[in-house]
Formats: C-alpha cells, structure tokens, sequence
C-alpha cells in the first residue's frame, strides 16, 4: 500500500519553502512504514484525483498565479468532486485563495477564482508579513488528539505556528470554519482575528514556513485523514518529535509569551 | 537643475560627522548620508554634479555585488585610477551619500575620477532619479528576504525600468531573468560561463525562473551551471542565452583558487565556487568596458583578497576552518555545492547558525529550499553537524528533514557554546566549515579570529583594515 502525494504546479508555486511540507508528510510516512509516491503535475497536465490521497497547492507570485488559474479551470469540475470525496487537501496562500469565489484588486477589479469554496479574498495596500502563532480551534484539536496513538505520552500542541506573508484579505462564508484565533500575526483579514480555513478535508491557510514540518501534530492529521479515507484501519505509531515540538514551542515563547 | 543652497551645510555636516564618528572608531557613512539626505534630499544628485568625469558605474543583483565590487576596485588600483566607491558595503543611498560625501573636498570638488558603488536592487530605481549611471553591472537574481520586498518579479522589473537608456548594461547572459535587461537595448556587453563538467542537463535546485520573462513560455534548457543560471532558450518568442562577449572557458579548479580563460587571456582567482567564477568574470566584463590594460585585470583579480566571511579562513589545531556567509537558497546551495565537492576523503564539521533578525530576512522558511539533501552524498564523512543562532532548533530540523542522521546534529543556540562543541567534536585533519546568515557573521567571526592561532593568510590584511565595517546584506 501506498500513498500518493500530488503536488500541484510545482513549478510555478513554490515559494518559501512549500516544499518542506511535501517532505514532511513522505518521511512523515515513510518512518511510520507506509510509502509515498510523489507526482508533481506542471501546466497543462491533467491531475488524476481519483488515485490521489493528499493534493497540494502553494503559493506563488502574481503573475505565476495568474498563469495557473486559466489552467486549473479546466479541471474544475474534478476538483470539485474529490473535495466532495473527501479528498486530503492543503493549499497555502496563493493556493488557499484560488479555491475561493473571487480575488478582488486595489482597482476593484475582480480576479475569478474557481468558487469552489464559500470564500473571497480583497486586496490590501499594507502586507501582512511576520510570525503567527494560532490558538487551535477545539474541535480541530479533539481531532488531533484522537489520532495520537497514546494520548498523553506527551504534551499536545494546541498552537499553530508559522510565517505569513499576503496583501490579501481573505473572508469566510457562513459554512467554514477557521483552523483556530490569532494569537501573534494578522490571519485571514487581521480584522476577525480568524486564521485559516476548515471544509471537509480541505485545509486552508496563510501559514508557511513551511507549515508542516514545526506542525507536526497537523502533519499527522493529514496523513490519519488520508489513509481512513483509503480505508486503511491501522494504528497510528508516534513518532520521535522532539525536535519538532521544540522548534514549535520556540517560536510560540518567542513571539507569544505567556 | 543646480546645486540648492541646501547643499553645502549637507556637504559639511555630512563630512563633520563622518569626521568625528571615524575619529570615535566607529563607521563613517550611514548616519552621515542619513542626515545629509535630511537636509538636501537631492544631495546624491547635486554631489555628482561636476565630479566623477569618467562616469559612475553600479553594480548590482541579488548574489554577488560586494565580491564583484570588490574584485573590480583592486582592478582600478592596479590600473592606477582613482575612484570613489561605498566599498563598506553601505549600499542603500545613505551609504552611497556618506561615500560620496567622504571622498568630496568641502568645496564641493572630488578628486576621483570615477565612482564605483554597489547598489541594493530596491535602491536602483531612487538611485536613477538621481544620477545616470555610465555603467550598470547586473550579476543575477534570486529570491532575497521576500519580507522586505514583496515579490522578486516586482523588483526585477523596478530594476530593468529604472536603468536609463543609454547607460551601458554589462549582464549575465546565464540569467534568463538579468539577460531579458538586454533584449532590445542596444550596446550591451554580456558576460557567461561555458559548459563545466559540472553542469547539469536537469536541475532539481529550487527553481526562480525557469519560464520565459518576455513571454512566460516554459524555457528550455541545454544545461544548467547553478539555480535558473544556464544555456535557455524560449520556444515561445524566441528569447535565448545571449551569445556572451566574454565567456569563461577551460575552467580548473584548483586548491583554494580558481584557473580560467577569457578569449585567450588565463585569469586566476583566490576564490571557490562557481557563483564566485561569475563574480570575478563580471569584474574582468566591466574592466574591460573600461579599457582596462589586460595586466592590470589579471593582477587584480590574482591578488584580491577574499572579504570577511566569503571564504575565509581561520587556523586552528584541530586544522582549517573556512568561514562563508549565508543568506538565501541560491547563495547557500553553491556553499554546500562547494563543501561536498571539497569534500573528497576528508572528514568535516559545520556550524550553521541562522537567525532572523531584519538584515537576516524575519522569515527562514528558505532553509527548506536549500538543498542540504546533498550532503548525504558525504554523510560518511560528517562528523558533527552544530546549529546555532537564533533559529537553531529549525535548522536542526531542516537537517532532519534532510536525512542527516539526528546522532550527528547538535543544537547549541548561543554562538561561543557552538563554537566549543564544534572543536570538541573535531578530529584530527577534518576540514571545519561555519555557515552564519548576516547578523551571526561578525560575532561568529570575533569569537572565531579570538580563538584560532592566527588568522590564515587570506585575512591577514582585514585586520588592517578599520574596525566596525559594515558589511553587504
């Protein structure tokens, strides 16, 4: 048994280091015994969602965004249906934003975006840029705990941290719900105090850093979600995240004390 | 336009405090351009006026500026011209004004015949309005410290609409991104490396560019030196690799040196890596553009003294130690390049120590886009593996993520606990190697120069210098 990790335009959306999180789900996987198979779909190529397990989208620049929504258009309808599937999927900033309704200019103009998810996204003068660090929502993190293969071995992460960088300002439909409250950082829109967004098993966000590799508990529930839904009922080995908590909780007592 | 009334007392209090902070031991020209700038804000401008009748020249680009600047100024000296250049490696305008500033008499007259600054991409365009540069050197782009300036395509084309018409543009031909400056300009000296050994037909480094800046078409590559630096050509509308005017060719490389032929002519280099045969080939370029005797360049080039933390070396017992500063994937993946091709049997040992302070970039999420992956290929000689600085524990985890094995990595965040257990770890003949990012360079280098025996005979000459430098970021 494998799993395939579908990295979508790899290319053209692979800025700050989005590529830590497609390592940190395959070794994340490999320790645990279980393969990866890595397919990395470029412009113009069709993605096959029906044998993918985990699909991925970065971010990118403006105009490599721009190239690639046209492109993703085309197989908007697919999409569509393995998101209705249950497809694992985590899309970060650029990508977070295309799965929305729309992304509005300075100008006013609005830029389509596939309309896949209830949300849309307004262009800012002023960037947000710097760390974050995210209370967890409870229900997020009753789901994290559920996946730990011995609950309270060690002290669970109930935060989220990493680094964001956008000018846009990202609103949320009455049917999502955020990954958790800002603690450090702007989020979303810097005005709800919302960061990120939950839909089935899609996982929306502003965070890179990259994400998953001082998110490891987030990582895991990735992989947990991805290989129930291959119907693989299998019990969940923990991992030697020393170092992963610690890079986590650095950060946290750094830029958001007490 | 003339020089304003407002230019002298800014030509004096910028002199005055230059004066008096040298005289404090401190650096001379950042906070007097600031203040000259506060008082005349067309100063840059109202100083050129008159003076410099050779021309300016600015070189500029992500990677590379302050080795080029550096290497092109022992060039100038050799060929006996005298010149103005901000060579602390201040390359933002208040720097370039305390330069300037330092080098103008109080009557407003300089002696120099030409100016020579390295300037900060973000700085190009303010530059511009304020002076027309002769000569505009552009060594290559990659993706620095995104938090302080937005996007790279942004600044790449804030650069190529700022550089004046007829300001003569010496590019990277191997840049798809630096050789776009030239397509429609005319007189544009180009500068490439020919096919190495090394070169690779596929590259799996973190990509910057591999589409066309013209058209946005997929580029196709014969091969590549090092990050989207290569042999491109765009299917799309026909862009290409410019045939360079001056090529490096039958490159060898040598212990700690670089041997090298431009059209004919052999240049050698006290200096490793590829990215540095581009830095020294951009020198000899703009030398040449200037008329530059051959001798002069090729001594200039022989006898540059590498800076403080571009491959510098320290001696200790446990044996040599090379010091080489890190700040983004491109500049980081040629000094892990260069590590494992040094490598051979040799055993070694790292310090890597990153913070992420402003001048370090506050995001480090570009250590997952270095390739430490290929250390691997040298694992069996790694002996201990110390992460340090403000961000140790990620970058421990980003070794982790790398397959290097966690029995060999350490975290000691405080730079001289790192430095004692790195020499507690090293064995005999193993080759040392610290890798700091910018902030954690001169501290790294005071503890180091403290303990080594003696600074190596590459550094020899820093120490004459006067203390307090501000380096390039």
């Amino acid at each position: 048994m494998k799993l395939t990790i579908c990295h979508l335009y790899p290319d053209l959306l692979d800025l700050y280091g989005d590529r830590g999180n497609i390592l940190t789900l395959a070794a994340r996987s490999r320790w645990r015994g279980i393969e990866t198979v890595l397919q990395k779909i470029s412009l113009g190529e069709q993605p096959d969602y029906e044998n993918m397990d985990i699909l991925f989208i970065g971010g990118g620049s403006d105009r490599e965004q721009r190239l690639l929504t046209e492109d993703l258009q085309k197989h908007e309808r697919e999409l569509r249906q393995a998101i209705a599937d249950g497809l694992v999927l985590l899309a970060i900033c650029g990508g977070y934003q295309l799965l929305g309704q729309y992304y509005q200019l300075t100008d006013g103009q609005r830029i389509p975006g596939l309309g896949i998810l209830d949300l849309w996204t307004i262009a800012a003068e002023q960037r947000c840029i710097g760390n974050v660090v995210v209370r967890l929502a409870e229900t997020l993190r009753a789901e994290m705990l559920e996946q730990a293969a011995a609950p309270g071995t060690a002290a669970p992460l109930d935060t989220l941290v990493g680094f964001e960088n956008h000018s846009g300002q990202t609103y949320l439909g009455d049917g999502l719900r955020p990954l958790g409250k800002i603690l450090t950082g702007h989020g979303n829109n810097g005005a709800d105090g919302c960061e990120g967004m939950r839909y089935k098993n899609v996982f929306g966000t502003y965070l890179h850093g990259p994400l998953l590799p001082k998110n490891p508990h987030l990582a895991d529930l990735l992989l947990a979600l991805a290989w129930r839904r291959k119907g693989l009922d299998w019990e969940f080995p923990s991992l030697d995240d020393r170092w992963e908590k610690l890079a986590h909780t650095t950060i946290v007592k750094r830029v958001a004390p007490g | 336009m003339k020089r304003t009334w407002r230019f002298w007392p800014a030509l004096w209090v910028c002199k005055l405090t230059g004066w008096v902070l040298r005289k404090l031991g401190k650096n001379g020209t950042t906070l007097p351009g600031v203040i000259a700038n506060r008082i005349d804000p067309q100063i840059i401008a109202h100083l050129a006026m008159g003076n410099y009748p050779d021309g300016i020249m600015i070189i500029t680009g992500t990677n590379g500026k302050t080795t080029t600047a550096n290497l092109l100024a022992n060039i100038l000296r050799q060929a006996g011209k005298r010149f103005s250049c901000n060579e602390a490696g201040a390359n933002l305008l208040t720097g370039i004004t305390g330069a300037m500033a330092q080098s103008t008499r109080w009557t407003g007259r300089s002696a120099a015949q030409m100016a020579l600054w390295e300037v900060d991409e973000a700085t190009v365009p303010r530059l511009c309005e304020l002076v027309k540069p002769a000569l505009a050197v552009v060594t290559n782009f990659f993706r620095d410290q995104l938090d302080r300036y937005g996007e790279l395509d942004t600044t790449v084309r804030l650069v190529r609409e700022a550089l004046p018409e007829d300001t003569r543009c010496i590019l990277n031909a191997d840049d798809p991104l630096v050789a776009q400056f030239g397509w429609q300009r005319a007189a544009t000296v180009y500068f490439g490396v020919e096919r190495l050994p090394e070169s690779r037909e596929i590259s799996d480094e973190v990509r910057e560019s591999r589409f066309c800046p013209l058209c946005g078409a997929t580029l196709d590559y014969a091969w590549f030196q090092y990050g989207q630096l290569g042999n491109f050509t765009c299917a799309g509308c026909g862009f290409h690799r410019p045939q360079p005017h001056w090529q490096a060719q039958e490159v060898q490389r040598r212990q700690e040196r670089m041997v090298f032929q431009v059209n004919g002519l052999e240049l050698s280099l006290a200096l490793q890596g590829t990215y540095n045969l581009y830095n020294g080939l951009a020198a000899y370029s703009a030398a040449k553009t200037l008329h530059i005797p051959d001798e002069a360049i090729r001594t200039g080039l022989s006898e540059f003294v590498p800076r403080a933390g571009r491959m510098e070396s320290f001696a200790f017992p446990e044996g040599l130690l090379t010091l080489a500063l890190v700040k983004n994937p491109a500049g980081c993946n040629q000094v892990i390049r260069t590590i494992v091709q040094a490598a051979q049997r040799r055993e070694i040992c790292l310090l890597i120590a990153i913070n992420d302070q402003a001048a370090d970039g506050r995001d480090i999420s570009w250590l997952w886009d270095v390739d430490f992956e290929w250390l691997q290929e040298i694992a069996g000689q790694i002996r201990t593996i110390v992460c340090a600085g403000l961000r140790a524990e990620d970058m421990a985890l980003r070794l982790k993520y790398a397959g290097i094995g966690m029995d060999k990595i350490r975290i000691e965040p405080a730079l001289e606990i790192a430095v004692r257990t790195l020499r507690q770890s090293w064995g005999n003949g193993a080759h040392g190697y610290a890798l700091p990012t910018y902030t954690a360079l001169h501290p790294l280098r005071a503890i180091l120069a403290a303990q080594s025996l003696s600074l190596a005979k590459n550094s020899a000459a820093l120490r004459a210098q006067p203390a307090g430098r501000e380096e390039n970021i």
